[in-house]
């Protein structure tokens, strides 16, 4: 020995050797003593044979009383301080959980994913929060393309920010820790405002069909059931071909009248193209047996009459009605097609 | 190999092969011990050892008042503790022979 034990030493043992006794509360009081009765005496040998502080030679008080009750075949277990867990503490058991570790190990594995779904919850939220309702599952802000563009451009900003992080090797400082919660909490946002969604999407559907009807309507929202071509002299005409200007026909009646009727073709009329007109068609209704009725709808007559108006009862208004003014081609201009080749019906004399 | 886990099966031996020749403390045993080659015995598993087996009657211990530090607890071996490291020798040295034997003939088998 080359020395007396000096007092600073004598208080580092002291410590050291009161921490290995706490580490030790569990073992009943007597064995503890039995076993440890001289342990201020060991350790202050230990430290009186170097300068290096005790924990440096030994490692931690825990660490002693470990390797000590393995030694001594005490129990190894330490089920004390259980009452006393702390969140890290048992943050750290967690961790060491095999079925944990083994989660926490392919977790980074799951970051591009994670890249993504922040964008993507980031937009979302906007649109819930600020457009009040969003198109599942890309969000466009209600902006069409240009919100698919935009929430494109998020994703890909977003995972070359990760890809950045990545090479760089950094790992997520306390900032973006703060930034991923805040995202994380968007995700929630976006989330439930999906779970919102069906009322927000089933408006947006009724709003469409207002905006494009499947069927021939004047502007006022009338549904056009028949159309009824004349010529310029009032006398009506069958069988005419309607095109648009890309050649495209024009058909599409309205199957039901202003006043809510059915309106069909009539099942056994001549076959022609659904772009001829007039067109036979006749108004469904049930009686009070339940029987369904069919009347036919009123058509022009056939024979040429001298007057404009045509004796069927429907008039065509003044404003409608051909006037002299106003000359039809007299054949159907349609481009791309060749409209006098198809199957119509000829019109009759 | 990790020769902790080894050493842990042969610790009492060799403590009491240490006592055997010469009485001596804790740390004193300790020191031998790593001079006799075992580098990376533990200080707490030797204390341990030595307090496991003086509770279990194999040791006498007696205090030597020292001019320099603390008081010093000797350990020495009583007729109990001869009469273990008897045992624990031939326990290991036939252990031993099984091992050796085991890896100088498992090439000849392999070949």
């Amino acid at each position: 020995m080359t020395g007396a034990t000096s007092v600073g030493r004598q208080a580092e043992v002291a410590e050291y050797a009161a921490a290995v006794r706490a580490a030790l509360t569990d073992v009943p009081a007597d064995r503890c003593e039995e076993l440890l009765e001289d342990l201020e005496d060991h350790l202050a040998e230990v430290a009186a044979d170097g300068d290096a502080p005790l924990e440096f030679r030994l490692g931690s008080p825990r660490h002693y009383a470990d390797e000590l009750r393995t030694a001594a075949g005490l129990p190894v277990a330490p089920p004390a301080e259980d009452d006393q867990v702390g969140l890290t503490e048992l943050v750290t058991r967690l961790r060491s959980w095999a079925p944990v570790r083994q989660v926490e190990a392919f977790l980074p594995e799951l970051r591009p994913a994670w890249w993504v779904v922040r964008a993507w919850a980031a937009v979302t939220a906007v649109d819930v929060v600020f457009v009040g309702g969003t198109s599942f599952p890309v969000p466009t802000l209600g902006l069409g393309p240009v919100g698919l563009l935009i929430t494109g451009a998020a994703i890909a900003w977003s995972v070359r920010l990760g890809l950045q992080a990545r090479a760089e090797g950094r790992e997520p400082g306390r900032h973006a820790a703060l930034v991923n919660a805040g995202l994380g909490l968007l995700t929630l946002v976006a989330l439930v405002g999906l779970a919102d969604g069906p009322g927000v999407a089933t408006a947006e559907r009724v709003y469409v069909e207002d905006a494009q009807p499947d069927h021939l309507v004047h502007e006022d929202g009338t549904p056009i059931t028949n159309i009824l071509p004349f010529s310029s002299t009032g006398e009506p005409l069958t069988g005419v071909l309607l095109y648009d200007q890309d050649g495209r026909p024009i058909d599409g009646l309205a199957d039901v009248t202003v006043d809510g009727e059915s309106v069909e073709t009539v099942p056994d009329a001549p076959l022609q193209p659904g772009n001829a007109y007039p067109q036979q068609r006749q108004v469904l209704s049930w009686d009070q047996y339940g029987e369904e009725t069919a009347v036919p709808m009123p058509l022009p007559s056939i024979a040429p009459s001298a007057g404009i108006e045509p004796s069927t009862g429907i008039e065509p208004s003044t404003g409608v009605a051909p006037s002299a003014g106003v000359t039809p081609e007299p054949g159907p201009a349609v481009p791309g097609e060749t409209p006098g080749t198809g199957p119509g019906a000829p019109p009759t004399p | 190999m990790d020769t902790t886990q080894l050493l842990k099966g042969v610790l009492d031996l060799a403590v009491l092969a240490v006592l055997d020749g010469e009485d001596g403390y804790g740390y004193d045993v300790v020191r031998r011990l790593r001079a006799g080659g075992l580098e990376e015995v533990g200080d707490a598993s030797v204390y341990g050892t030595l307090r496991r087996l003086y509770a279990a009657g194999h040791l006498t211990s007696y205090v030597v008042p020292s001019a320099e530090g603390p008081h010093r607890k000797y350990y020495g071996l009583n007729v109990s503790g001869r009469a273990q490291l008897e045992i624990a020798t031939k326990t290991w040295q036939g252990f031993a022979d099984t091992m050796a034997a085991l890896l100088t003939t498992d090439p000849e088998v392999a070949a």
